[in-house]
């Protein structure tokens, strides 16, 4: 792929997760699903913004989004991402897994 | 899982197509977020020209993601492919000279070998057209006297039911024989097959069909196969040319059936065709019949699946120890031999043309050495370009890479010349090729070839191109970005190029001393044996080969009286001094026979009476008169010694030196044994020794007796008085005056023959004395090369050295002496090598050692001058630099 690798994979990850389980919610632009994830992380994740569009387009080769093209609100040209079925059930099974993960490193922290 | 791996491949494969509309789709995209982000940062207060600047540096690195989105996209390897690629056309199309030459070198290079190579594939390597043709197999006997000779009916009965290893087997015996019919007489093989040839070979008729089994009996037998160009020539591919009869030695056959052009007995393959054959049955030699333990059969097998030769050998060794047992007398030392045909049919050439294509190889080699060289001194001048695209990004990897493949650009269009020019190579090859090279008129270009051409350039592209890429690619960043850096002049890189491309010109001195030597020793050996005395004068002599069959003629006496007719008017034409009739004219291999040496009158009692192959004919008095053999004592033959006149025996120096020293030979009786008739003879004369069978073979004994007492004369030899081909048609016409129904053949000059004689060692030296000549220019050009480039190199310091007070002179011997150092070197270390690869050439040099001085201090010499005129011209243009102009410029 492309010539320098992220330097966490775990980020990767973690950022594919964040993309669709704010896509599950609905069909986005890339610029609403950045706001979305600051929002609702309360801006503790800072992530480069532009990092999104790469893990954006990585989901999309994979068949896990879709994206068409329409118009914004205030009539500019964006590009629209939405979940596919492949993209919700792989979701589904990636958060159980995440859930697992975080509980035991959760755990692992406290007994520390 | 898949799934997703195959709509991520479409997506991929779309992107290729709509490259331009997804660029812009990204651009939008990122644009998009940007103008909103700017528009949200205004909103919470930040000055309107900050906006902008801020919301880049909270989205990050544009470009970058750009890049990343689009390597995601796309097949990144085949863009950047495409780019190097173009890249790699731009930089060829900038250097034209460098280019030129260099492709120009590899067309000579990969052209010549692919040349050599589909020789090769014709002649050694394409299996024969049969089916599953390396199951076949030749079986025949093997004895003291004769090393492959026909096997008998009886040993074939033993071999087929002693033995389990053979799928099929199959007999077949073939003889020359006239052909009449429609159509002027002429000479065609007549091929005795058994059925089970046809199932063998795997041959099916084009018209009329195979022999039936009961047709091998005599009486029913008389039936035949003809040729496809037998049936278009002679009955003018007349569609019921079936039950039209054809005659072979005035016997009629009826045609049952026509074979494909395409089809040769795998005798022809070996050993070439020059007539059509007619197949007659095989007529069934039963038991206890006087052909019975005849030896007269070719034997075809097929292995059986999984067995392997030693098995078929071995089982075969057993079978002959078994008969030698049963039948001492006859069987005694008789073994029985297996081949496989396709080894068999190659054999005799391959020796000469492996030589050959791997000296070709070597001129390939030192192409490349020289285009390496050429790279190497090239990319010197590159190293900047190579520094700025390692300092912003690009791996080694990508970088040696795309010197990868502008040396591939440059080899495989090479390559594809080469691959033309080797259409006019390989005509010219099978110009001069021998005639004895068997599958010769296969040669031709056909996939196997054309995937060669293309392995070889790829693989030369990789040699020339990877090692100066990897020394190139390796660039230390700092010295070479710096002022002054462009070409590299100092520094550990350039000094380590410098010393590799003085061993790369040593090692190609070294290839072209070993060709050199090749082709020395050669040209030699050539030498000498075309300027062998004959011991008896070649020119102005007619042959014309002229059977008279037995078949014909009721007996001896209307041969000779048909010769005695033929020669009578010959004489008389203008132009011919002398004719005369021999068993087999000069310089055609000679007739052999056996001889007992203890049937010679006055030979000790209990010398071995082992029979001895010598030299035999018969010829006609006059003969040694028109060939120029000289009678030392004695008499010729003449008038007098006909059919009831006693037997009389000529025989050469030769022989009497061997056997009859310190005696006098005229008078001695000779008690003869050979096959059909024991005529004794009395010696009346001996004549001179020449060599008159090969040119390199010494003079052997033999002896001669007269035509009329043993008829069996094949050949008219004429004497003429200005060139012998002119008055081949007269003297034709008068034979045929006499009779009509003699086939002429073979009408040619006995220098001819010579020539024919020497073609194999002719091809050879001309091949090898090409290639040695073409490693000694491309070593010369390489020498130049680098010398002249070291030279451009240090201009300055010849500057400073003239300046201090150098003389012109010494500049030159400094640049000379190190140019000769590399060449001689490389001389020292290929005369080394000559003289442990020399010994491939000894059965193809005739009287000459393979490590005969005089060639390899020849060829040292040689190299020598040529190193110092290729030093020399660069050397002096050392001499005319100007120290102030080069002191002044770094």
């Amino acid at each position: 792929m492309g010539e320098k690798q992220q330097p966490l994979d775990l980020l990767q990850g973690t950022l594919d997760m964040l993309v669709l389980t704010t896509l599950a919610r609905g069909r986005m632009h890339g610029y609403a699903i950045a706001e979305s994830i600051h929002q609702r992380s309360d801006d503790v994740l800072r992530v480069e913004e532009g990092a999104l569009y790469p893990a954006l387009h990585r989901l999309e080769l994979r068949g896990l989004l879709a994206a068409e093209w329409g118009l914004s609100d205030n009539n500019r040209r964006a590009k629209y991402y939405r979940l596919t079925p492949a993209g919700r059930r792989y979701l589904e099974s990636e958060h159980a897994a995440w859930n697992r993960m975080v509980t035991a490193i959760a755990r692992v922290m406290e007994t520390a | 899982m898949l799934q997703e791996r195959i709509s991520a491949f479409w997506l991929r494969v779309k992107t290729l197509v709509r490259r331009r509309e997804l660029d812009r789709d990204l651009d939008d995209e990122l644009q998009f977020h940007l103008a909103m982000r700017e528009q949200k940062l205004r909103e919470q207060g930040i000055a309107a020209e900050e906006a902008p600047y801020a919301a880049r540096r909270q989205f990050g690195n544009v470009t970058q993601l750009k890049e990343t989105s689009r390597e995601l996209w796309g097949f990144h390897w085949l863009e950047t492919f495409g780019q190097d690629l173009r890249y790699g056309l731009r930089q060829l199309k900038r250097n034209p000279g460098f280019t030129a030459v260099a492709v120009l070198t590899l067309t000579l290079g990969i052209g010549g070998n692919t040349a050599m190579f589909s020789v090769i594939d014709a002649v050694l390597l394409r299996p024969l057209p049969y089916r599953d043709s390396h199951q076949l197999v030749r079986i025949f006997s093997s004895s003291s006297l004769i090393s492959a000779g026909p096997v008998s009916a009886w040993e074939f009965s033993e071999i087929k039911h002693q033995t389990n290893v053979f799928q099929d087997l199959a007999l077949h015996s073939e003889w020359s024989a006239k052909l009449t019919g429609p159509g002027d007489p002429a000479w065609a093989y007549r091929d005795e097959i058994s059925p089970d040839v046809f199932r063998l070979l795997n041959v099916r008729p084009i018209l009329g069909r195979t022999f039936l089994p009961e047709e091998a009996q005599q009486g029913r037998n008389h039936v035949a196969l003809i040729s496809e160009s037998v049936w278009k020539s002679r009955f003018s591919g007349d569609p019921n040319v079936l039950g039209r009869g054809v005659d072979l030695d005035n016997t009629a056959y009826t045609i049952v059936g026509v074979l494909p052009s395409s089809f040769k007995m795998p005798e022809a393959f070996a050993f070439g065709q020059k007539w059509p054959t007619v197949w007659v049955p095989f007529r069934t030699i039963v038991e206890g019949s006087s052909k019975y333990r005849e030896h007269r059969c070719q034997v075809i097998g097929r292995l059986s699946g999984g067995v392997d030769l030693a098995q078929a050998q071995s089982q075969l060794h057993a079978v002959a120890q078994r008969l030698a047992q049963a039948f001492p007398k006859k069987n005694k030392d008789l073994d029985l031999r297996v081949a496989r045909l396709e080894e068999e049919v190659g054999s005799g050439a391959r020796p000469a043309l492996l030589l050959l294509f791997g000296a070709v190889g070597f001129v390939l080699l030192i192409a490349c050495v020289n285009i390496a060289n050429l790279v190497l001194a090239r990319g010197a001048g590159r190293v900047r370009e190579i520094a700025i695209r390692e300092s912003v990004g690009a791996s080694r990897l990508r970088v040696i890479r795309q010197l990868l493949i502008e040396s591939l650009l440059l080899s495989l269009l090479g390559g594809l010349l080469g691959l033309v020019g080797a259409l006019v190579g390989i005509r010219g090859l099978l110009a001069i090729a021998p005639q004895d090279i068997p599958r010769l008129g296969e040669v031709h270009i056909d996939l196997g070839v054309i995937t060669f051409a293309f392995a070889l350039s790829t693989i030369v592209g990789l040699i020339f191109g990877g090692l100066p890429a990897i020394s190139l690619s390796k660039v230390d960043l700092n010295t070479a970005l710096k002022e002054g850096g462009a070409t590299s002049q100092s520094g550990v890189g350039s000094i380590r190029r410098r010393r590799a491309r003085s061993l790369l010109v040593v090692a190609e001195v070294a290839l072209a001393t070993v060709l050199l030597v090749g082709a020395g020793l050669l040209i030699r050996s050539f030498w000498k044996l075309t300027t062998v005395d004959p011991g008896f004068p070649t020119e102005n002599l007619l042959v014309l080969g002229v059977t008279p069959t037995a078949a014909k003629f009721n007996d001896d006496r209307q041969i000779v009286e048909f010769f005695n007719n033929a020669l009578a008017r010959i004489r008389m034409l203008p132009g011919v001094r002398e004719v005369c009739v021999t068993m087999v004219p000069p310089i055609r291999g000679g007739g052999g026979f056996f001889l007992n040496p203890g049937t010679i009158e006055g030979q000790p009692s209990g010398s071995s009476s082992e029979p001895i192959i010598m030299d035999f004919r018969a010829v006609s008095p006059g003969y040694f008169h028109t060939v120029g053999q000289r009678l030392m004592v004695g008499r010729d033959f003449d008038d007098r010694d006909n059919a009831g006149a006693p037997s009389v025996i000529i025989i050469n120096e030769a022989f009497a030196r061997r056997y009859l020293s310190n005696q006098n030979p005229l008078g001695k009786h000779i008690r003869a044994e050979w096959i059909d008739k024991s005529p004794p003879g009395e010696i009346v004369g001996v004549v001179s020794d020449v060599r008159d069978v090969y040119l390199n073979l010494a003079p052997q004994p033999g002896m001669f007796v007269p035509y009329m007492q043993f008829p069996q004369v094949n050949y008219v030899v004429v004497h003429t008085a200005g060139p012998p081909l002119k008055l081949a048609t007269a003297v034709r016409d008068q034979i045929w005056s006499v009779d009509r129904n003699h086939p002429i053949l073979d009408i040619m000059t006995v220098e001819e023959n010579i020539s024919n004689s020497v073609a194999a060692p002719r091809f050879r030296v001309v091949l090898l004395g090409a290639f040695a000549g073409l490693a000694l220019v491309l070593a010369l050009v390489g020498i130049y090369g680098v010398v002249s480039y070291g030279v451009a190199q240090r201009t300055h310091e010849f500057g400073v050295r003239m300046a201090l007070g150098a003389s012109q002179y010494d500049v030159l011997r400094q640049v000379v002496g190190q140019g000769l150092v590399m060449a001689m070197s490389g001389a020292v270390l290929g005369l080394a090598a000559s003289f442990a690869l020399s010994r491939v050439l000894t059965n193809m040099l005739y009287e000459v050692h393979p490590t005969d001085p005089t060639t390899f201090v020849s060829a040292a010499i040689l190299l020598t001058c040529v190193s110092l005129v290729a030093c020399y011209i660069p050397a002096r243009r050392a001499t005319k630099v100007d120290p102030m102009v080069a002191l002044r410029y770094e």
